[in-house]
């Protein structure tokens, strides 16, 4: 039986980079002089900076802690979440990033909401969105502070400076960290931390498939068997779960990528649409890279599990956290654990700009209240008050940061989907077709989540068919359907010369 | 010449109601043989197939309808980004070879897999359907980006596609002028 060692390198190396990203922040600080600085990084990335920023937001706790529990509990299954990524980089770059772009030079659009409020002309489009995205940032941004509580808990466990930290210790002081360089430089600051964590994930990815590798003496060939012989299904393509969860799965991270608010709205920052020619190829190649983590680790647990060379895991979302405590040398398991807060934390400074931009600028127009004077101060308590209600979320809620992070891919890709990705390419849709096809993807996710649990009814589908493919099914019908049956609307001229473009 | 978007959404529509008419399938019938993994009998958290997966072959027809359903609905919809409302010329022969390529490891995976489910003897140690997914699919999908990147310039951001964006910008500046005169 593999023992756990005692070393504090892992935890003076994620010290370290704790404090470059502070450094960061401050520096942004600096650089973010208005709005469009804090909530756009001023329109000026480079074709490396917004690539990495697009994978580094994708990755997130949800990949980097609940990937490989779901390997380690279920075998290949979640590979197909995986194996969607390069078609859905496609998807979302092909449908909305040259729309998008467009339409944020056009009318200014400093957020999603602004820019969906233009197309449609609507601002019931706007009020909508921004409910959606509102909702959505605070359960996925307590998917993140849940997870990196996980990994600060697993770090200090392995530390012999700090004897034992409780769950709510960890929270409190990871929030505290990225909070505190969010509200330093908004999205500046974040997606040049964005830089440095992707950086640190692929590293990471590296490190980790060959210390994986370096626990069997017949290599990965030797895991396989190992997993094979005890379930030869849970080597196989569609893994524990069988063939139907896996192909919606696969429909589900393949076009739910279109609707995800973090990831399209990068497309509201680069320079020119030209690098958009390099922004495609460089984010799937670094994006893949940093996905072997998810694999690797989870088929390495459970063989090293299978083997009976580690102790069963409590739980699955503790797979990574373990290798690392238990397998890896200090100076990797320090990296990856860096990597591990990397990956969480830029998905999280994504969402907390895009709340702060949902509360501040898009749901006080949606109603026609007249924006706030200082706008980037109240910005920056916005982020304060998502901050603080995200931790008391994440630390009330006992579900396992897949399943959390799952839900929240899925709020967003049935509500905002249909409205993003065909209506920005369709010139017929208009803003009744979004609005309906809005309200069924947010009833049929968030509705059924909380019918679910207030009545304590199952609706699960049959055959793990999972419920998040069925809503974004759903929230697609209803908007081709109503787009076609209702009369269409005139569009403003530079919309209509826009969609032609 | 064909225009893609108008091909697309119809595409898209038929993709999207077969998913429809698969989950409709899936629901009438039994549920008791497949309900995802079951716990593993020694180890707490893991999970192992059910005895019952053998026994699936009910599910096979409405899931390959879900899934060619899908793989429509996806091509469809990449289909409309790539067009977005222009002609695709030189792009559609790279398009339509991305698009084999992924329906074909897509199948090969299918076939090999439900042929042989417990066979072992894949590339690199995997059986060989999970082969076909991480060494076939996954890598297929890049073409989509290759044919993207290879007609840039044709398809999505054409030269007079810029011209006209520049006197779009141009126009909204001089209303914004005379609206500030």
């Amino acid at each position: 039986m593999i023992a756990a060692t005692s070393s504090a390198l892992p935890l003076v190396l994620v010290a370290l980079y704790f404090v470059a990203c502070l450094a960061i922040g401050l520096w942004a600080l600096r650089r973010t002089r208005d709005a469009r600085d804090y909530f756009v990084a001023g329109r000026r990335l480079g074709p490396w900076v917004t690539a990495v920023a697009l994978f580094s937001s994708v990755m997130s706790g949800f990949a980097f802690v609940g990937g490989p529990g779901l390997v380690y509990r279920d075998g290949l299954s979640s590979m197909w979440m995986v194996v969607s990524g390069i078609l859905g980089t496609c998807l979302s770059t092909a449908l909305v990033g040259k729309r998008l772009r467009l339409l944020a030079e056009v009318r200014g659009a400093l957020s999603l909401p602004e820019a969906l409020a233009a197309r449609y002309d609507s601002e019931a489009v706007r009020g909508l969105s921004a409910l959606a995205i509102a909702a959505g940032v605070l359960a996925y941004l307590a998917t993140q502070i849940a997870a990196m509580a996980l990994v600060l808990q697993g770090l200090l466990a392995q530390s012999s400076l700090v004897a034992e930290a409780g769950a709510t210790t960890c929270a409190v002081l990871a929030t505290a960290v990225l909070v505190g360089y969010c509200v330093l430089g908004g999205a500046l600051a974040s997606v040049a931390t964005d830089l440095l964590q992707g950086a640190m994930m692929m590293a990471a990815s590296a490190l980790v498939f060959f210390a994986v590798r370096a626990q069997f003496e017949g290599g990965y060939a030797e895991a396989f068997r190992t997993i094979a012989e005890d379930d030869a299904a849970a080597l196989g393509p569609f893994g524990t779960q069988g063939a139907v969860t896996c192909l919606s799965w696969f429909f589900l991270f393949a076009l739910g990528g279109s609707g995800q608010p973090h990831i399209v709205t990068k497309n509201l920052m680069f320079r020119r649409i030209a690098d958009l020619r390099r922004i495609l190829p460089l984010t799937i190649l670094t994006g893949t890279i940093a996905t072997l983590l998810w694999l690797v680790l989870g088929v390495g647990m459970r063989a090293l599990v299978l083997q009976g060379r580690v102790e069963p895991l409590a739980t699955a979302d503790r797979a990574a956290p373990a290798f690392l405590e238990l397998c890896a040398e200090p100076w990797v398991a320090g990296v990856v654990f860096a990597a591990l807060f990397a990956a969480i934390m830029s998905t999280a400074d994504a969402f907390l700009n895009l709340g702060a931009a949902a509360l501040v600028r898009d749901l006080p127009r949606a109603f026609g209240w007249a924006p706030p004077r200082h706008e980037l101060r109240w910005a920056r308590v916005a982020t304060v008050a998502l901050g603080g209600a995200a931790l008391g979320f994440a630390l009330g809620s006992r579900e396992l940061v897949a399943f959390l992070g799952s839900f929240g891919w899925s709020t967003f890709a049935a509500a905002l989907v249909p409205t993003v990705a065909i209506g920005l390419n369709w010139k017929r849709a208009h803003a009744t077709a979004a609005c309906a096809s809005m309200a069924t993807g947010l009833a049929a996710t968030f509705g059924v989540e909380i019918a679910q649990r207030l009545c304590g009814v199952d609706l699960r589908l049959p055959h793990g068919f999972d419920r998040g493919a069925a809503a974004l099914l759903l929230s697609l019908l209803v908007f081709l359907v109503v787009a076609r049956a209702t009369p269409p609307r005139p569009l403003p001229r530079d919309i209509d010369m826009l969609l032609e473009l | 010449m064909c225009r893609l978007p108008p091909l697309a959404l119809p595409a898209l529509f038929s993709g999207l109601l077969a998913q429809a008419a698969a989950l409709i399938w899936l629901c009438a019938l039994p549920v008791a043989p497949l309900e995802g993994g079951e716990p593993h009998p020694r180890l707490p958290i893991l999970r192992v197939a059910p005895e019952s997966f053998e026994a699936a072959a009910p599910l096979s027809a409405p899931t390959l309808l879900y899934g060619a359903g899908a793989l429509v609905a996806l091509f469809a919809l990449l289909a409309l980004g790539f067009g977005g409302g222009q002609k695709l010329r030189r792009g559609r022969g790279a398009f339509t070879l991305a698009a084999l390529a992924v329906a074909g490891a897509a199948s090969a995976l299918w076939f090999v897999h439900r042929g042989a489910p417990h066979a072992r003897d894949g590339l690199a140690g995997l059986p060989p359907g999970s082969a076909w997914l991480l060494f076939g699919l996954w890598p297929a999908e890049a073409l989509f980006a290759w044919a993207y990147v290879l007609h840039f310039r044709a398809l999505i951001w054409p030269p007079s596609s810029e011209v006209r964006f520049a006197a779009l910008l141009a126009e909204r500046d001089r209303s914004s002028a005379e609206t500030h005169r």
